[in-house]
């Protein structure tokens, strides 16, 4: 009697052991086994995945599929944060139906770098402020612009890697002279984020507007930082002035005063 | 002899072939200078492949028949279209924005970028013969410890095993010998099998069996439904260890989510096209992958931008067939036959995906009972990707790295230390990103929270405060 009740727990034992054992853990593309599976699976929809389950109410996979898979946003509607900025679509700018997306791009972007109302909306009131939205900045260039642009703004990145790298287009050299120069206003940045340059496609789903303004910011210290200057842009011009030229603008202290005040006027308006 | 007098003169052969190379080596190298400072931006410096303008090998074969004006064209090209010059008007009609003009390069500075064109565009580098280019391999791929084989661990069993048989035979033999010497009664040699079915033996073995049974039921059921492990084919061989790793693309680049949102974000294709508008040919699978998300996300690009969205399906594969012929033109003049079926089955594989979303197949999940938030971690707790990821950079195809499972969350709650001062107390995990010893200004005294936790460590009460103790283990944190 006793030894069969032990060789009945010792088969169980046995049983339960090799049932799960062939129950298997997730391996290839096999998810593994589970157990009350209508908890796991999601009745509501969930991103980026279909997991339908027939226990779910939602009638036919089918049905269930057209609501669960990618879509894009509900027409009119704008996400917390996203406001479209004045030039975000280009085909408002659409004059007739001839003009393909290169020539609406150069036509778009002539305009935005001569709007006066284009002006960074981030003005940090003090260095704490301003160190804040650098890091911020520095942070999303890392992500975002780096691997083309470079760690310094050179245009030099690991992609490109000087002409030998997998990216065969140059990517813009922003610490070159050439953005330097006048004209060359953070229009000329947005313009590029929004719709891209050349190679360069729209990064404008990748930035949300504020974080557009703060890599602007980010890319204008680097401007800086290779003329060897403090970066301030608290004053009206983009790049601090060196002693020099502070020295000069001191004499000619009543129209810079002017000045600053139509820049305010502006940068409520946007 | 004669293979010395062969070598000799093929070595001589060889230096009269490369002359005139090394004639223009010269030139083209300052050449190069000046092409990536001023036409890579727009034309391709693989110069055999077209990009916002068009591919320059060949260019000035082109011009052969206006001697002098491919100078003017580099130095004003509009200006010259304006003359009524018969290449000009056509050439100025390629793309629809205009080339930029370079009145200030010289004669010889314009020969010097030619050159380079030319050279570039015959050999694919300056200075002939080519080295292989250098993989832009980001960090140190050091060298990893394999894991251990487990072979090794079944031999080193089983040597074990008989080491353990020998021993037990020659105690036996020993025995038997010693009970002969001493006079006493011998026992008799055990067969194999008298040792094996010695009840204490069949004990030992059921003891063993019923402790391995009970080990691997439990262990079997903590993984019923769970998914570690699970690596499944996605619909596009994209690799992570070329992309993040090889090419050192930010996690954050295509996975924009995870920075502002609960999702890590599958990226959508448009995400692609930023890099593979110049990048048409991937560096394993040809045109064979990138087609599909080109299909997908219906971009043409033969001229670098998206097709209408009313466009019919024909139509759209027209365009990539078109593009395709483009790519492997030199290929189809050697092999026709192979090139073409190779075009039909690529157009084959996107038939009926063209601009609708590319369907991956998620691997991390979570039941519909837990709540997880990415920005929380990655831009509030700066936990580094990796951490719970794994090395995805080193992944040709995604593995799920961890379990997933609710003691693995709580326990790294319990043993990770948010950053509430500069450093980290010694012993405790730190899965931050960046500058691991910088205070995250999120718990900063300014805030007006966790004042008895600043207090206290200002008192030096208190080393560190782990997520745990901000409330990291409370239930409706992640249930509700």
């Amino acid at each position: 009697m006793k030894n069969t009740r032990s060789i009945y727990s010792l088969a169980t034992i046995i049983a339960a052991s090799l049932l799960l054992w062939s129950c298997g853990r997730a391996d290839g593309e096999f998810t593994g086994s589970e157990y009350m599976p209508d908890m796991g699976h999601s009745i509501a929809y969930e991103a980026n995945v279909n997991t339908y389950y027939y226990n779910n109410t939602w009638g036919t996979e089918e049905a269930y599929y057209d609501m669960a898979h990618p879509r894009k946003p509900v027409k009119g509607t704008v996400a917390r944060g996203y406001l479209p900025s004045k030039y975000q679509y280009l085909e408002d700018f659409r004059a007739t139906g001839e003009e393909t997306q290169v020539i609406l791009q150069e036509k778009v972007r002539k305009m935005i770098i001569v709007d006066a109302s284009i002006v960074n909306p981030i003005q940090p009131r003090d260095a704490d402020e301003l160190a804040a939205v650098l890091e911020k900045g520095a942070h999303l260039y890392k992500i975002n612009c780096e691997v083309c642009h470079g760690e310094a703004g050179d245009g030099n990145g690991v992609l490109y890697n000087g002409g030998d790298g997998k990216y065969s287009a140059k990517p813009a050299n922003f610490i070159n002279d050439d953005f330097y120069k006048d004209g060359n206003t953070d229009g000329r940045f947005l313009n590029a984020i929004l719709h891209g340059k050349g190679m360069m496609q729209s990064h404008a789903d990748k930035l949300s507007p504020a974080e557009r303004w703060e890599v602007i910011h980010y890319i204008r210290s680097l401007q800086a930082n290779e003329k060897g200057v403090d970066y301030n842009p608290v004053a009206a011009v983009n790049v601090a002035p060196s002693m020099e030229e502070t020295m000069e603008a001191v004499t000619e202290e009543h129209t810079e005063e002017q000045h600053e005040e139509a820049h305010d006027g502006d940068g409520h308006g946007k | 002899m004669i293979y010395q007098k062969l070598l000799n003169f093929c070595a001589v052969f060889l230096m009269i072939a490369m002359l005139p190379n090394l004639a223009n080596a010269a030139d083209a190298k300052s050449g190069k200078t000046l092409f990536l400072n001023k036409c890579a931006s727009c034309h391709n410096n693989s110069m055999v492949a077209d990009m916002t303008g068009p591919a320059l090998y060949g260019a000035e074969d082109r011009w052969k028949k206006y001697p002098g004006d491919i100078y003017k064209w580099i130095r004003n090209s509009v200006a010259l279209a304006a003359t009524g010059h018969p290449k000009a008007t056509v050439m100025v009609k390629w793309a629809d924005s205009e080339m930029t003009a370079f009145e200030n390069l010289t004669d010889t500075e314009i020969e010097d970028i030619l050159a380079y064109i030319q050279v570039k565009g015959e050999f694919g580098c300056v200075e002939p013969p080519c080295q292989e280019p250098t993989s832009v391999a980001a960090g140190g791929a050091g060298a990893k410890s394999e894991p251990m084989n487990p072979m090794y661990g079944y031999a080193l069993l089983s040597v074990l095993l008989i080491a353990v048989a020998l021993l037990g035979r020659y105690i036996n033999t020993l025995t038997r010998l010693s009970q002969g010497k001493m006079g006493a009664v011998v026992s008799p040699e055990k067969s194999f099998f008298g040792v094996i079915f010695n009840p204490s033996v069949v004990k030992l073995l059921i003891f063993a069996g019923v402790l391995f049974g009970g080990y691997s039921t439990v262990n079997n059921a903590i993984g019923l439904g769970r998914q570690q492990g699970y690596q499944p084919t996605q619909p596009i061989n994209f690799s992570h260890k070329i992309h993040a790793g090889e090419n050192g693309i930010d996690c954050q680049y295509c996975h924009d989510g995870a920075r502002r949102s609960k999702h890590s974000v599958i990226p959508a294709s448009n995400t692609c096209i930023n890099c593979h508008a110049n990048i048409q040919k991937g560096s394993k699978d040809g045109t064979k992958e990138l087609i599909k998300v080109y299909a997908a996300s219906g971009f043409n690009p033969s001229n670098n931008s998206y097709l209408p969205e009313d466009m019919s399906d024909a139509d759209r594969t027209k365009v990539y067939k078109k593009w395709l012929e483009g790519m492997y033109k030199d290929e189809r003049k050697e092999d026709e036959a192979s090139v073409s079926t190779m075009i039909q089955e690529q157009l084959a594989s996107v038939e009926g995906t063209f601009n609708r979303p590319i369907e991956w197949v998620r691997i991390h999940n979570l039941p519909d009972h837990v709540y997880f938030n990415h920005a929380q971690h990655v831009s509030v707790g700066k936990v580094k990707c990796e951490t719970c990821h794994g090395e995805v950079a080193e992944m040709a195809v995604v593995k799920q790295h961890s379990p997933l499972s609710m003691g693995w969350c709580v326990n790294c709650h319990r043993q990770t230390e948010v950053q509430f001062k500069d450093g980290l107390v010694e012993g405790k995990n730190s899965p931050y990103e960046g500058d691991a010893n910088k205070a995250n200004k999120y718990y900063s005294k300014d805030y007006g929270y966790y004042e008895q936790y600043h207090k206290e460590m200002s008192d030096k009460k208190r080393e560190g405060v782990t997520v745990e103790e901000i409330g990291g283990l409370e239930c409706q944190k992640c249930h509700y």
